[in-house]
């Protein structure tokens, strides 16, 4: 009698981490966050889930959380596209955040071609940053705006990491 | 550019940023901007952590989590002119940018590898490696990443490289160097000067950015939370985290190395200790490439 209460007792120890892990939920922070049916890139696409999908979270493995949508899609989603509260909801801070990073995107590859911004190029005027850091940052913003994500896709694969 | 024409340049920003330095301390006499005792608080601050000081440090952990929600009225114009501003001015006070195109862009596919796995995935990130001894790396906001030549040295694998960059792309992610400004209230000033062109206070702010890179460095809070972010964003995009400690374990037992990362950086000890739990819990057998032999081949074949 004495063991199958020692049984019981055991099963509650390892169950109760599970069962509070089963009521948290979190929320998608970044676009179309995917949902695999394994860990990592392995598997295949559940589905690709929205800024602000609400998950709940049927357990943690690793880097990752196995959650499920409410629509019932279950996935494993990796634990940095998530956070405790919808984006706009003051927990996570990053609200807009997707819209925003698409304008600073463009900003970026604008300069490219138009050369710093006046701000910044008043301080080359006033002899306040040299010509030639200028020059040497426009060539790293060159180069980093003429690597496609095809490339760069394609140095994970010949390096094995996808 | 030749090696001399390196040094003269050298020469020419150290000098300019030691006048620059001069205008951005000189505080509010222009009106509204970065004053002295605004950065005496930022300053202070920054003692109070480094000192281990328990009770101050959790009042400053709460203090950061109060501002973890705070930066969403940073426009993406305000984040860009100030990245832009300090990555500009610290090609000339670290170092200029190293003369060989292919390894360059093999730095900026490593970074652009790991940058995919994280939170902003919208935001292009870039990389500049600069020549100096030095070993160090830096983020400015909106996106530009630095590390030197000097690093690259010290490393033996890509996945290195790879936790490096994660750590420099958490801090531009979790916008550390703009809550640093909040934090210290100086971005009510920022703000107006982004916005309204005001030459003088922008100058203070670029100040601003590359004393807190090169000088007194992020809050080690930060520190903390960029190697934590870094390492699982290397893992999730195949590297084995494994290695990143090796380099930790070399910058501890390295006797040559002063200045530089370790004066911006917590103490590389402390961050190994800092990451047990995270090597011991969920990067537990991650396993991952090393990609020594690439990375041989692409940088330390041209390095040394």
């Amino acid at each position: 009698m004495k063991d199958w209460i020692k049984i019981i007792a055991a099963g509650l120890l390892v169950a109760s981490p599970m069962m509070l892990a089963a009521q948290q939920t979190l929320y998608v922070k970044t676009t179309d966050a995917e949902l695999r049916s394994q860990q990592g890139s392995g598997g295949t696409l559940v589905a690709k889930v929205p800024q602000n999908t609400k998950l709940t979270v049927l357990r943690q493995a690793g880097l990752f959380y196995q959650v499920r949508t409410a629509d019932g899609k279950e996935g494993f989603i990796s634990k940095i596209k998530v956070q405790d509260s919808s984006v706009g909801g003051g927990g996570g801070g990053l609200g807009g955040l997707v819209k925003d990073d698409r304008q600073l995107t463009t900003m970026r590859s604008q300069s490219v071609n138009r050369g710093v911004a006046p701000q910044t190029q008043e301080q080359v005027t006033a002899g306040l940053l040299p010509e030639q850091a200028v020059a040497m940052h426009t060539e790293t913003e060159k180069l980093a705006n003429a690597i496609t994500t095809a490339e760069v896709d394609a140095f994970a694969v010949a390096g094995g990491l996808k | 550019m030749n090696t001399v024409d390196r040094r003269v340049f050298l020469r020419l920003g150290v000098a300019t940023a030691a006048t620059v330095g001069l205008v951005g301390c000189g505080g509010g006499a222009s009106g509204g901007g970065l004053s002295s005792s605004d950065l005496g608080t930022l300053v202070q601050t920054g003692v109070t952590i480094g000192t281990g000081d328990a009770a101050k440090g959790e009042q400053f952990g709460n203090a950061t989590s109060a501002l973890a929600g705070a930066t969403s009225d940073v426009s993406p114009e305000q984040e860009f002119l100030l990245g832009e501003g300090v990555s500009v001015k610290l090609y000339s006070t670290v170092g200029p940018r190293l003369a060989d195109e292919q390894l360059q862009r093999y730095v900026n596919l490593v970074a652009r590898t790991v940058a995919q796995q994280s939170s902003r995935p919208d935001l292009q990130f870039s990389v500049a490696v600069l020549e100096t001894e030095t070993v160090n790396a830096f983020a400015a906001p909106g996106g530009f990443l630095f590390v030197t030549s000097g690093t690259l040295k010290k490393l033996k694998t890509e996945a290195e490289l790879a936790a490096i960059m994660g750590h420099e792309i958490a801090h531009v992610t979790e916008r550390h160097m703009i809550k640093t400004f909040k934090r210290a209230r100086l971005l009510e000033a920022a703000n107006a000067t982004l916005a309204a062109v005001n030459a003088a206070e922008h100058s203070k702010n670029i100040d601003l950015g590359n004393d807190l890179l090169l000088n007194r460095g992020l809050d080690q809070n930060f520190e903390f939370e960029a190697d934590d972010v870094g390492l699982q964003l290397a893992a999730l995009s195949g590297y084995d985290p494994q290695p990143y400690r090796n380099f930790l374990n070399v910058l501890a037992s390295d006797p040559t190395l002063k200045g530089g990362f370790l004066q911006t950086h917590p103490s590389a000890t402390a961050r190994l200790n800092r990451l047990q739990a995270l090597y011991a819990g969920d990067l537990a057998g991650a396993g991952g490439q090393t990609l020594a032999d690439r990375y041989q081949q692409q940088v330390l074949a041209k390095l040394t």
